[in-house]
């Protein structure tokens, strides 16, 4: 027992010094250069993403329109016009909604 | 493993978003495994090695929206690695097949049976195997085997690195070396 954990660890640190040992690992002046390099192409790409404040003013306009179609539309409100004008506003507030969902399901996957 | 891939995904949202301090996460955790990778694969030739390093690196960050989470992301960099290798060597005009590791025999049942040979050792196949079973340990057991057996420091130095008792550390390197021993013999070269 006591030569398998001998061997295990002569082994092991002959292993890592293998994989990861002397040479096999960056100088750490290149190190901090790569690191400022890389952090300077995070800082200068640019973020895909849609603003949720303009996604949420399209939603509002999309609302207006809608409810300016039934006004303008001269039609006495009867319950089916009511009924047709609140499925024409939810269809259209589909697309700005659908849009945030989307737009927030691929930032996060 | 390393890190859950939960926790690695998470990750690599905080990095598509633009968070320098998790730009700072990944780097500690890849970016000297990747480089050894990198080395290894050229057969240590060190100007290559840093320069396919810095564009692989480059690549990814760039590149990160489209990391499809279907692998580790340590995986996915060694991917980018090898295309920049091979690149690297048709610019060269040399055979990329001729290039890659030759097969080795497993010896990883040895570990604990024999001191292994030195040549076995030094094949690109068994250092590349060893970087990337390391990668998969959690961070603390890769950390505490990297600076105590490729650093050389001694017990008490990486007691002092890690913040704990000398006494904790010895318990840690035992279990960081069982896991080691226990993924490299699991593996079988396949990563």
């Amino acid at each position: 027992m006591d030569d398998q954990k001998k061997y295990a660890e002569e082994n092991i640190h002959r292993m890592v010094q293998a994989g990861m040992g002397g040479q096999a690992q960056p100088d750490s002046a290149l190190r901090e250069e790569v690191l400022m390099r890389l952090k300077g192409e995070l800082r200068s790409k640019p973020t895909q993403e849609f603003p949720t404040t303009v996604l949420g003013l399209i939603t509002v306009v999309f609302a207006l329109i809608s409810d300016w179609w039934i006004v303008q539309s001269g039609i006495t409100p009867t319950w089916e016009t009511i009924v047709i004008g609140i499925l024409i506003g939810v269809n259209l507030l589909c697309i700005p909604i659908g849009s945030i969902v989307i737009v927030n399901r691929r930032r996060h996957v | 493993m390393n890190s859950d891939p939960k926790a690695e995904s998470q990750l690599v949202r905080r990095i598509v978003a633009g968070e320098t301090k998790a730009l700072e996460q990944f780097y500690e955790q890849h970016a000297d495994s990747l480089y050894a990778y990198i080395y290894h694969s050229l057969n240590g030739a060190k100007e290559d090695a840093e320069d396919i390093w810095q564009e692989s690196l480059l690549a990814a960050i760039r590149g990160m929206d489209a990391f499809q989470y279907q692998s580790r992301l340590f995986t996915w960099l060694c991917a980018i690695a090898r295309r920049k290798i091979a690149d690297h060597y048709r610019k060269m005009g040399r055979s990329v097949e001729a290039t890659l590791p030759i097969e080795v025999e497993d010896l990883s049942e040895l570990i604990d049976q024999a001191p292994l040979p030195e040549a076995w050792l030094q094949e690109k196949t068994t250092r590349i195997r060893v970087v990337t079973v390391l990668q998969t340990l959690p961070e603390e057991y890769r950390h505490a085997l990297i600076s105590r057996y490729a650093n050389e420091r001694s017990v008490a130095e990486v007691a002092g690195l890690l913040g704990k008792t000398y006494k904790a550390t010895e318990s840690l390197l035992s279990r960081a070396r069982s896991a080691f021993q226990a993924v490299f013999t699991e593996t079988n070269g396949e990563m």
